[in-house]
């Protein structure tokens, strides 16, 4: 008689793991439509030391955290896309030349604003969770820089998963009552922000570390975004210590909450769960 | 924040990569459809890129990796049951289940009577089974992999293969002769 084992054995789906991965690499490459090999525009970075960019204007906004604070571990980040290998391998799939996606919608006022105004429009947007409208003032033939990318690091941003600058993120650091900062310098087409969160689960209850990100922009449109490499802001220990709250006290919410140490933001439903829970595991702190 | 440099980091995170991308699409592509395994293979190197430092050195590193995608898959699973709320193939229990493939070009169809034999089985011995047999694993890995005991993962093995034994009975009967 067959071993039971050698049955199950038989039933495993992908046997030639190396085949699978070149093949699902190649469909997943026609599916979107795009090489974003093909699309790579430069490798050039486009940015300005802030320092020595003469400063134009400065604005600095604080949304500060209300009672409690917030906190999202980013499962996000910069886009991670297939790299490397697999996508150069699959030689044979078809690339078109054009990029989808709709033209981005501007009023009259929004296409002659200068680059500072498109860029802090689109922070505005931003950070206050207004995501479409910020999106809006993306070109779709934008370019990004891609930090978790291995080799090229050029993308368009129309292929970043979270939008490379990470604009889940920050809608949900919004939706939780996270503060974010800004401070934008510019000089020509190029502008240079400096931001940082603030919120209390950063080191000692500080705001978070600053980073930099740099902006390409022209007739209220962004071309290049370069978020910046942006510091881990939250504490870890302090997230640690709230997740521990979370199975101890709700193990139910817990479950779909919480995955190996990371807070789960997937969706509006577990942002407000941890909204209510974060203030309640705050106060009793 | 990740104790190295960002060069460094990326390059040891590309070895990483380099060594286990296909196999861990390849274990989400056993557990999901071929468009989620992808993301959920991504999932699994974002977390792999902000837990860096903690990833073991080989032979734990895939184990490591399993582990990780494990939660990955069942997250995935998770979110599914959101968006669709109860589907029916998923077990009253909440117990992530393995789905038929469905992208039949790229996975060879199995046996369905073994995939609802799989899924009749509870997750703990289930995973250990498909570790074992699927992602070929030593009983030591799986132990690495799931946290357990040596122990406990053979405890686990043979109460599946009894359990599997008994509900896959007729499909291991040996091929009979053919009547006219």
């Amino acid at each position: 008689m067959t071993d039971v084992f050698d049955v199950v054995r038989d039933a495993n789906p992908i046997k030639d793991v190396d085949r699978y991965a070149e093949v699902v690499a190649g469909l997943d490459a026609q599916l979107h439509g795009i090489s974003w090999r093909d699309q790579m525009i430069d490798d050039k970075p486009r940015v300005v030391s802030s320092e020595d960019a003469p400063v134009e204007h400065r604005s600095r906004r604080w949304w500060l955290a209300a009672a409690a604070v917030v906190v999202v571990l980013v499962i996000g980040g910069l886009g991670y896309a297939l790299i490397s290998d697999e996508t150069s391998e699959v030689a044979d799939v078809p690339a078109p030349t054009t990029l989808p996606t709709q033209a981005p919608v501007t009023t009259a006022a929004e296409a002659t604003m200068t680059p500072l105004e498109t860029v802090e429009l689109f922070l505005e947007r931003w950070v206050s969770s207004d995501v479409e409208q910020a999106d809006l003032l993306v070109s779709p033939t934008a370019t990004a820089r891609c930090y978790e990318c291995l080799d090229v690091n050029i993308k368009p941003w129309v292929e970043h998963k979270y939008r490379g600058i990470d604009i889940r993120t920050m809608a949900l650091a919004r939706a939780s009552g996270a503060g974010v900062g800004y401070a934008c310098t510019t000089e020509g087409e190029v502008v240079t922000c400096t931001l940082q969160f603030d919120t209390l689960l950063a080191a000692n209850g500080e705001a978070g570390p600053e980073w930099v990100s740099h902006f390409t922009a022209e007739d209220g449109v962004i071309s290049f975004i370069d978020a910046g490499f942006y510091p881990d802001v939250f504490n870890a220990g302090l997230i640690a210590d709230y997740a521990d709250w979370l199975e101890t006290n709700h193990p139910e919410a817990y479950e779909d909450l919480v995955y190996f140490g990371t807070l789960l933001v997937n969706d509006l439903e577990q942002i407000n769960a941890h909204r209510g829970l974060i203030a309640e595991w705050a106060a009793g702190r | 924040m990740f104790g190295v440099t960002p060069s460094s980091a990326e390059e040891h995170f590309g070895d990483i990569y380099a060594r286990n991308y296909r196999h861990v699409l390849a274990y989400c592509g056993r557990r999901l459809p071929s468009s989620e395994a992808l993301d959920a293979a991504s999932d699994t190197f974002l977390v792999v890129w902000r837990r860096l430092g903690d990833v073991p050195d080989e032979p734990s590193e895939r184990p490591w990796l399993y582990g990780v995608a494990r939660r990955v898959v069942a997250n995935h699973h998770r979110s599914a049951r959101r968006r669709h709320h109860l589907i029916e193939r998923i077990a009253s229990d909440g117990q992530a289940v393995i789905e038929a493939p469905d992208d039949q070009v790229l996975r060879t169809e199995p046996d369905r009577r073994v995939i609802d034999a799989l899924n009749l089985l509870g997750e703990a011995d289930r995973e250990v089974v498909l570790l074992r047999l699927w992602e070929e694993l030593s009983t030591t890995e799986i132990a690495e992999c799931l946290g357990i005991s040596d122990v406990a993962v053979r405890k686990r093995l043979s109460r599946a293969r009894r359990r599997l034994k008994r509900l896959l009975s007729t499909a291991l009967q040996p091929q009979g002769v053919a009547h006219d």
